[in-house]
């Protein structure tokens, strides 16, 4: 991350800890459908330390976030996020990937560690790890859901429930179920698809695990800001 | 109380009005439409028009420190500003000009006919 970015992020951060209850909560919905809208990291910081520099000022004077920004955050949201002029298409598609990068670098490092760990408990030799092409897939199939999930969860952040709603008995039992058949779709492939993809000398898998890495930090020197 | 699509229209001009009279930040800019009769305005209302006037170059914004808190952000006419300021004015008036000759309008005019 930009170090400029970083140090906002961490002033906003601690900053926020001085929010009422009520106005911590509406921040982080606020915060959180933010992350999902096309602003760069720095714009989404510097928008937040102007909402918390009126919520704090707010509560100060004895009023409740929703006094200070009004009863519609959504609307709010999308009126600062159409006053940012737009990001030129190709940055756009460079923080997308951007995105992602420290996610690949992670599930490679727990697919390196494993395939060790397992040439180490059968005995084998830990020189040469193979790629399947169900592994391939599932390590695919992870990124896309969870860059689906993420997306989700940052859009619906301010959506609020009709008035009245009561909660669906068994409605966690549902998300249980639904997880636990994603989970196994997941690694299903890494079951049916054994097949080798490519085979790896184990220092490079290691480099080739470190350079998503190294790439999200080049590119945050031009996505953040 | 004025009706929020009329309110869209001039709120714009409203808020580059007070900025030509003094620097001044977000709250105390919903203090100034409200005096000046425009209804009670959210912070939540004014802050992405001031974003859009910055980003636009209309308005220029800076941190000051402040004497009873935290430092404030600041915000101020650029010259783009003030010439959008008189368009804005010009176009006003000249809009009032033609919504006060419709009929019912102008109550005395029709008194003396």
């Amino acid at each position: 991350m930009n170090p400029q970015v970083k140090q906002l992020l961490r002033q906003n951060n601690a900053r926020e800890k001085a929010l009422s209850p009520e106005g911590q909560a509406g921040m982080t919905d606020v915060v959180v459908y933010l992350r999902g809208q096309d602003l760069s990291r720095l714009a989404q910081e510097e928008i937040r330390r102007d909402i918390l520099d009126m919520v704090l000022a707010g509560e100060a004077r004895g009023q409740t976030m929703q006094q200070v920004i009004g009863l519609d955050y959504r609307t709010f949201c999308d009126e600062i996020v159409a006053a940012v002029p737009r990001r030129p298409r190709w940055v756009r598609m460079l923080s997308a990937v951007d995105d992602i990068l420290p996610a690949i670098t992670l599930l490679l490092a727990l697919w390196t560690a494993q395939k060790i760990l397992s040439a180490l408990l059968a005995g084998e030799s830990v020189l040469w790890l193979t790629l399947t092409v169900g592994e391939g897939i599932s390590l695919a199939c992870i990124v896309a859901v969870a860059v689906g999930l993420v997306t989700y969860v940052c859009r619906t952040a301010l959506n609020r429930p009709p008035v009245g709603a009561e909660e669906r008995p068994g409605g966690l039992w549902k998300v249980f179920l639904l997880a636990l058949v994603v989970f196994a779709l997941l690694f299903l492939p890494r079951v049916i698809l054994p097949q080798p993809l490519v085979t790896l000398w184990m220092p490079a898998a290691v480099v080739v695990t470190l350079l998503p890495l190294g790439a999200s930090a080049l590119l945050d020197r031009r996505t953040d800001l | 109380m004025i009706p929020s699509q009329m309110l869209k229209g001039v709120l714009q001009g409203s808020v580059l009005a007070i900025l030509s009279q003094r620097e001044t930040y977000g709250y105390e800019i919903v203090q100034a439409l409200e005096a000046y009769g425009f209804g009670t305005i959210s912070e939540g209302t004014v802050y992405p028009l001031l974003l859009r006037l910055e980003k636009g170059g209309l308005i220029r914004a800076r941190f000051r420190a402040s004497d009873l808190g935290p430092r404030r952000k600041y915000y101020t006419l650029t010259p783009a500003g003030q010439e959008e300021l008189a368009r804005f004015r010009a176009s006003f008036r000249a809009m009032a000009a033609a919504v006060e000759r419709l009929p019912g309008f102008d109550q005395e005019k029709e008194d003396a006919l």
